[in-house]
């Protein structure tokens, strides 16, 4: 009872995180109404008096801007990014977790290393290194430096640290190998770690601009964030478009906000608090 | 142990195969920017023609306006790349000089006489590019606007105090109606809207070796001065956002090219409007352009050149020329011979644009121009934002660029 | 003996753990080498011109009014965003954590913008501080003054502006990280506060604050990387401009190295860039874990 009567009454605190909640959702709510409004005021505000629904703005966008192919690009890279990450990943962290070799410490040192390292240094030797692979404005190279992640490394370890080791044990004196071990025992055990990191992954992936943009040349390997940042610079797209455009790019990250919200946010918290 | 060799031996196969593409019967590579949907049909076309005629193959790759300039550097760097290209007129100079380009100047001397526009394609007097599409820019006036401010309706401007006197009378006719659609400090954009006004002033981006850029003399200064005039007398904003200003009729007067007209007439417009050729200085003078113009260059590393080479001559050949101007929506087909048919309705706007590209420009030919065009902006910028009077301002730019332009003519 | 199998060396521990070397060495230890390396080479892209020119891109670095401008406004847009953001964000989950209804669904609301794309929020908020748009009209509304040509084309308000828009956007990530360390500090110490006669200040200096240090190292460390390292926001919203006013350090290095290709130039750039986030976040680091408080 002490602790209710000093803080702010009840119905005052709604009102509060309510506003608050407004100044957070606002903008996304102003993008989702431009994004389906028939006129548009040439300062780029909404005419509520005389605002009707259209979806010209996104069906435009398909047949003007070809926005097909990003969306599709999109869609393959972080999916493969996150399969290859929760694969990868998962093996990475059963070893680091629950091996005993030389040099593991080493390794170990590596992925905590590289975690702070900030990536938008390497711009230019990552865009020659491409090249000279022969892998520039290719999915290989929007795909093949993202398929193991530190975080997810560090992630996968920290939480296969914590599990019990006795079904291994027993499984291994029955001579399974340690792939085996891997993938029937240690994976369906890290299903709360997974899920937390497939969702991490392909979020940042989904999202992800500078490399992407940095990578490819062609209209045809545009991720959708590419694309969009690209769009703005046409003569022939208006605001409404682009407003619409956004919203395709943001609708899945939200779907899957508003799905995994739990997750997403719990796997923040409690990664934080492991780090 | 062989598993671990097993992977690493797979993933360097993973990379080998990426990296060498198998080349079978040889094709004629050709890397061009048109990929929307009205053009590109034409694209393959032409290519289909040009393989029928001559038993080569073609195979097109896509290039893009934001980064094409990146891959094509790339590609001719590694000494491969595609047999011909499709440049941006401000990058042949810079190629050519890199010595990645092959000299047409023998095999398609014939062409000079037929096609507008050489001088992006000619450096140091050799010939590396063909203009293959050229366009414009012209002045758009809100009609509409003009009759409130006063003026008769066959009034037109001509000279550049025509051209102020009417902004400013058109930009205090409301709190959101302006004058001018100036535009801001927008990269790579707003050089293109200063020059024209210092062409029209008899100015000459170089001196004759060019050592030297001549910004600071009185053809910089009066052109820098006026075009400030005319952004007080208007809005300030980016291109595209200007022309959206104009669409709404909300602006009198904007500097742009053929895709306004096509965005015009699809919408239904609350005003009326026409275009007329850019004004000039002085009663009876010339008011020069700027054009922006697509050449087509071949590798030097190309394996079949002479093929190549066939290949430009098609592509500008009068009917293609046709094929791809109507298709582009073009008003300025880049062949003297090609035969120009548009509906009656455009006739008018059209002939203002072929009328235009007779008095247009390009930009100025020089391998360092990004760098010569990021001091330009920079330095009009300044003045813009009246950090530096407009003298300051030219006089900056030609001491910068100076080091960069004896750099280059000492080579 | 728990959880750990004390085997010998097995082939297949080195290849589970590969794909992350293979990553290590070629994505990340390479790109750092090579970016070292080509800093002192003027390697040009286009001519393949390529020779060792010692230290001399470093010293042209320092007298390019350009990078000068860059660097400084990165650690304006640094040190101008952190302790908004930061205070945000411990108030926020202060307030969050102390019995909120509907607690779950405020959290996600708040931390929403942090997982839409920088490039969706950096295209609302250009239309958003547009001239005439809703910003100007917000502002204009409670009668204080802007620039009437749009934030984002006046020297002055650009970088402010997009800095606003930043703090917005990133306060609710970390709010998600200081509720995570208030959820750890044990209800038993408040308690026993109660009991001896604290209030409320008494018991956020003595308990809360002290409890969040850790996590507050964390986060200051996280988003000074985060912050120094800008360009989204830049490249959507003002490509640098006007003025150089928006310049940081890696839209000059993109400028440089991949649009003019002065690969050696650029790479140079990136490595001060490099050794400025590790000299601040190192400071960071000392500052917090000397200041007891």
């Amino acid at each position: 009872m002490t602790r209710h009567s000093k803080s702010p009454a009840r119905p005052l605190r709604l009102v509060i995180a309510a506003s608050v909640a407004f100044i957070f959702l606002a903008p996304f709510i102003y993008l989702l109404l431009g994004s389906l409004a028939k006129n548009f005021n040439l300062a780029g505000t909404l005419d509520l008096a005389s605002y009707s629904f259209t979806l010209a703005n996104y069906t435009s966008l398909f047949s003007q801007a070809g926005l097909y192919r990003p969306v599709v690009n999109s869609i393959i890279v972080a999916l493969v990014v996150t399969v290859g990450n929760v694969i990868f990943c998962t093996l990475c962290g059963y070893v680091l977790a629950r091996r005993r070799f030389r040099g593991k410490n080493l390794v170990m040192l590596s992925v905590v290393m590289v975690l702070m390292i900030p990536t938008h240094v390497v711009i230019i030797p990552m865009y020659l290194l491409t090249n000279w692979l022969g892998i520039f404005d290719s999915y290989l190279a929007l795909i093949l430096p993202f398929l193991v992640t530190p975080l997810g490394v560090f992630l996968m370890r920290q939480y296969i640290s914590t599990l019990p080791a006795d079904m291994e044990e027993s499984a291994r004196l029955e001579g399974a190998s340690e792939w085996t071990i891997v993938w029937k025992i240690v994976m369906p055990l890290c299903k709360p770690a997974i899920a937390v990191l497939s969702v991490q992954v392909f979020l940042v992936n989904w999202n992800s601009f500078i490399y992407p943009f940095i990578l490819t040349s062609s209209e045809s390997m545009r991720t959708l964030p590419v694309a969009l940042a690209l769009l703005q610079g046409y003569q022939s797209i208006n605001i409404p478009q682009l407003f619409a455009a956004s919203m395709i790019s943001a609708l899945p990250t939200t779907i899957l906000f508003v799905v995994f919200s739990r997750r997403i946010t719990e796997g923040i918290i409690s990664g934080a608090l492991k780090g | 142990m062989k598993r671990l060799l097993a992977a690493i031996c797979l993933l360097a196969l993973i990379l080998y195969a990426c990296s060498s593409t198998p080349k079978s019967d040889a094709p004629i590579v050709w890397w061009q920017f048109w990929t929307n949907p009205e053009v590109r049909p034409v694209i393959t076309q032409m290519a289909a023609s040009f393989e029928s005629a001559t038993q080569n193959k073609v195979q097109l790759g896509d290039l893009t306006w934001s980064d094409g300039h990146e891959k094509i550097a790339i590609a001719l760097s590694t000494g491969g790349g595609p047999d011909v290209i499709e440049l941006g007129s401000d990058w042949v100079a810079e190629f050519a000089a890199s010595g990645r380009l092959l000299d047409l100047t023998d095999q398609l001397g014939g062409l000079r006489d037929s096609l507008l526009m050489w001088e992006p394609g000619v450096y140091q007097e050799r010939v590396y590019a063909v203009p293959w599409m050229l366009g414009t820019r012209v002045l758009f006036c809100n009609r509409t606007l003009l009759t409130q401010a006063g003026y008769p309706p066959e009034f037109v401007p001509t000279t550049w105090a025509d051209l102020l006197e009417a902004s400013r009378r058109i930009d205090v006719l409301g709190e959101d109606v302006f004058g001018f659609g100036s535009n801001s400090a927008e990269r790579h954009r707003l050089y293109k809207k200063y020059l024209p006004f210092f062409w029209s002033a008899d100015g000459e981006v170089f001196n004759a070796n060019a050592t030297q850029t001549q910004f600071g003399t009185v053809a910089g200064r009066v052109s820098l001065d006026f075009y400030l005039l005319l952004s007080a007398n208007g809005i300030v904003e980016t291109q595209s956002r200007i022309e959206e200003y104009f669409s709404a009729g909300k602006v009198g007067f904007v500097i742009s090219g053929e895709w306004l007209v096509g965005k015009l007439n699809r919408s239904e417009l609350p005003f009326e409007y026409f275009v007329t050729v850019m004004p000039s200085v002085e009663p009876g003078g010339t008011g020069i352009s700027f054009a922006g113009g697509e050449y087509l260059v071949v590798n030097k590393s190309s394996q079949n050149p002479d093929a190549a080479v066939a290949l430009l001559r098609h592509l500008t050949l009068p009917a293609n020329d046709q094929l791809f101007t109507s298709a582009t929506g073009s008003y300025t087909p880049v062949n003297r011979f090609t035969a120009f048919a548009t509906d009656s309705a455009l006739a008018v706007t059209a002939a203002v644009f072929q009328r235009q590209i007779g008095n247009s420009r390009t930009t100025p030919v020089h391998p360092a121009w990004v760098a010569i065009e990021e001091i330009l902006e920079r330095g009009i910028e300044q003045a813009l934002y009246k950090k530096m009077s407009s003298q300051e301002a030219l006089d900056m730019i030609d001491r910068e660029t100076a080091p960069i332009l004896q750099k280059y003519a000492r080579r | 003996m728990r959880g750990v199998s004390v085997g010998r060396f097995r082939s297949s521990d080195l290849l589970m753990l590969s794909p992350w070397l293979v990553t290590l060495l070629l994505f990340w230890l390479f790109p750092i080498i090579a970016s070292l390396v080509l800093s002192f080479t003027d390697y040009q892209l286009l001519s393949g011109h390529n020779s060792f020119i010692g230290v001399d891109n470093f010293i042209a670095l320092f007298s390019d009014p350009t990078f000068v401008r860059a660097v400084l406004n990165t650690l304006v847009f640094t040190v101008g965003t952190l302790p908004f953001t930061i205070i945000f964000a411990i108030v926020l989950a202060i307030f969050v954590n102390r019995n909120l209804p509907f607690k779950t669904f405020f959290q996600s609301v708040y931390f929403f913008p942090s997982i839409v794309s920088l490039v969706v929020v950096a295209l609302i908020y250009s239309t958003l501080y547009a001239r005439g748009g809703y910003i100007q009209m917000l502002l204009s509304a409670v009668g204080l003054a802007y620039p009437p040509e749009g934030f984002l084309f006046s020297e002055n308000t650009a970088l402010p502006a997009i800095m606003a828009m930043d703090v917005w956007m990133s306060t609710g990530y970390y709010m998600l990280l200081f509720v995570a360390a208030l959820q750890s500090i044990p209800q038993e110490l408040y308690d026993a506060a109660s009991l001896e006669g604290a209030g409320a200040w008494h018991r956020l200096k003595a308990i809360t604050l002290p409890h969040l240090k850790p996590m507050l190292l964390f986060v200051l460390v996280l988003n000074t990387i985060k912050s120094f390292q800008i360009f989204v926001e830049v490249f959507v919203m003002t490509k640098g401009g006007p003025l150089n006013s928006t310049m940081t350090i890696v839209y000059f290095v993109y400028e440089e190295g991949l649009h003019k290709f002065n690969i050696g130039y650029g790479a140079a750039a990136a490595n001060i860039l490099f050794l400025l986030i590790a000299l601040i976040a190192w400071v960071e680091m000392k500052l917090v874990q000397e200041r007891q408080i």
